[in-house]
């Protein structure tokens, strides 16, 4: 029965119906058939709302927006050339170094590609880069927004598993510090093979400036890590003193958008939240569908009958998400594949925050393959170029994501070390 | 598109604008009023506590849930469209009266059994847990009222969708 499920909910996906229509319309149908009174439902879809963690949603897309519109990605830029720029190719390493310190000021893979690439692409090519080899740079370096904290993604992914969102956003630290790592040896070798720009290294008056111009940007991650962790806030409220912070040094310090543009802002920022969250709305009604028809036990039974070990599901469902990233946007593999199998991390006796990262690896790598990764869309928009252009130069990059996300499979210690030296 | 549908649609783009900056202003409103009860947690103050949270979520699911209608009116809801585009204007044109019949039919479905959970909780006079005693079908009024605007905006999405594929037809 769960197959026909599942292959019912793909073609209301591939017929063009939005996501939540067809994945609340199917669970809300399966849940009428299966006798569950219709008030019921509405009941969990209204009070599963009822959380303070939803909250940290809307208020983290809001500080994201600002973000991208306050001029802080400019500062963070800067202090990343001032850092990296003297070396040979050292405006793609700035932009794999901004995007990482920009990733923890934002939760958003999008806005994190749209903010850098505004900037660094025409700057690339002003300085002679190869146009692939710079699109592909900023939409790779981009996917850090998600997996570096805060991150939206890891939150739903929290609020659908009910795990540590503390947790979750640790364990993607080392991992999304490796992504960084790997794509700053790819640039340092391309960029000496193809004899990049070297260019003069700056004054000290220059370095300092720029670093003392990003410390407002920067106080946004430290306020949010030491709220979190050193106790003070919940994960709500750190998202809360972002968006604050993002609105305060945007107006007041970058002076990026005026007074004027305040609710017009967050009025995009709150379509942006609510394109998610009636998804995830879409997304309780599928679990609770799930539960009230004991399908995760049968599954359960299932895998045990098939003697399936962990090392095989851990494959598995990492080709089914890069196969379903492919045609799915990367939320909605999240939302149908999650739930589904949940019941199984028990069994495997795997870490769900482990999963996490895993999951946000997939996510990453469906927001950059084609024919519907996000990234792609957004950086030739931003470049006015064919999208074949830009998969042509995010190649190299996605070849060292599936060698980040093998070796984040099978090496639970990358995503777990920082969980577990802090909390245990 | 025929003049009618355009000046139908300018109206439906103004109520959806006039809904995500109402949306706004309330969800700006519970980021002010969840920092606040942080500060007065933070100093030990007697007037902060949970009344604050409750109030915050009820302001963000409202603002969030009013959103939604909103984005049914720029039609910005993610969906896959990428086989659309392998497909010729006429199949497309089926699936756009598929995708809003559907949404219809979700959000109208919803927007009754939400109600219901209104009513009932009417009935009941349940209320919030904190000091204010909020009377918890405010907060539950949220869904059907969402779903009822996002219905209307649907309706109005089928009929263009069926008028373009009539059209097309001869």
């Amino acid at each position: 029965m769960i197959l026909g499920v599942v292959i019912t909910l793909l073609l209301l996906l591939f017929m063009g119906l939005p996501i939540f229509a067809a994945l609340g319309g199917l669970s809300l149908i399966l849940l009428i058939f299966g006798h569950t009174p219709g008030i019921s439902t509405a009941q969990v879809a209204i009070d599963k709302l009822n959380s303070q963690t939803i909250v940290a949603v809307p208020f983290f897309v809001l500080a994201a927006q600002f973000m991208d519109k306050g001029g802080i990605a400019k500062a963070l830029i800067d202090m990343s050339e001032a850092w990296l720029g003297k070396l040979r190719g050292g405006l793609a390493l700035t932009c794999v170094g901004a995007t990482t310190v920009f990733a923890a000021v934002s939760g958003s893979s999008v806005a994190t590609a749209l903010a850098m690439a505004t900037i660094l692409v025409p700057a690339m090519l002003a300085r002679g880069y190869d146009r692939p080899f710079a699109l592909g740079v900023v939409g790779a370096s981009g996917t850090l927004g998600i997996l570096i904290p805060p991150s939206i993604i890891l939150v739903i992914y929290g609020l659908i598993t009910e795990s540590s969102i503390p947790r979750l956003f640790l364990a993607g630290v080392i991992p999304g510090l490796l992504q960084g790592l790997l794509f700053a040896a790819f640039i340092l070798l391309y960029a000496y093979r193809n004899k990049l720009p070297h260019p003069p290294s700056s004054d000290f008056r220059h370095f300092l400036l720029a670093n003392l111009k990003a410390l407002p940007a920067l106080t946004i991650p430290f306020v949010i890590f030491v709220g979190i962790y050193g106790g003070y806030t919940t994960i709500s409220e750190a998202a809360a003193l972002s968006a604050l912070l993002a609105i305060f040094v945007s107006l007041v310090v970058y002076r990026g958008c005026s007074f004027s543009e305040v609710i017009p802002i967050a009025a995009v920022s709150l379509r942006r939240s609510a394109t998610i969250i009636i998804i995830v709305v879409a997304a309780f009604l599928f679990g609770h569908w799930l539960t009230e028809t004991r399908i995760p036990a049968k599954l359960v039974e299932f895998v045990t009958d098939i003697d399936l070990k962990l090392w095989q599901f851990l494959i598995f469902m990492n080709i089914t998400m890069i196969l379903l990233g492919t045609v799915l946007e990367g939320l909605s593999i999240v939302l149908i594949t999650v739930p589904l199998i949940l019941p199984l991390f028990r069994q495997f006796g795997l870490d769900p925050v482990h999963y996490a990262i895993i999951v946000v690896i997939n996510v990453e790598i469906a927001m950059l393959t084609p024919p519907v990764g996000l990234n792609l869309f957004v950086l030739a928009g931003v470049a006015r170029v064919a999208v074949t252009e830009v998969v042509k130069g995010i190649l190299p990059f996605l070849g060292l994501m599936v060698i980040l996300l093998l070796a984040v499979t099978f090496m639970p210690e990358l995503s777990l070390m920082l969980p577990g030296l802090v909390f245990d | 598109m025929e003049q009618g549908e355009d000046s139908g649609t300018a109206k439906f783009n103004l109520l959806g604008n006039f809904e995500a900056l109402l949306g706004a202003g309330l969800l700006l409103a519970a980021l002010l009023l969840f920092l606040s009860g942080m500060g007065l947690r933070l100093t030990g103050s007697q007037y902060g506590g949970a009344w604050v949270e409750e109030v915050t979520i009820y302001l963000v699911v409202w603002s969030v849930l009013l959103a939604t209608a909103s984005v049914v009116a720029q039609n910005e809801h993610v969906r896959v469209d990428f086989f659309l585009g392998l497909v010729g204007p006429g199949l497309r044109n089926v699936s756009e009266v598929l995708a809003a019949a559907a949404g219809l039919a979700f959000c109208a479905t919803l927007a009754w059994f939400g109600w219901k959970v209104v009513e009932f909780s009417l009935m009941l006079d349940e209320r919030g847990l904190t000091i204010l005693q909020i009377p918890t079908a405010w907060y539950y009024a949220a869904l059907p009222a969402s779903m009822a605007l996002c219905s209307i905006r649907y309706v109005f999405a089928l009929l263009t969708a069926v008028r373009r594929l009539a059209r097309r037809n001869g």
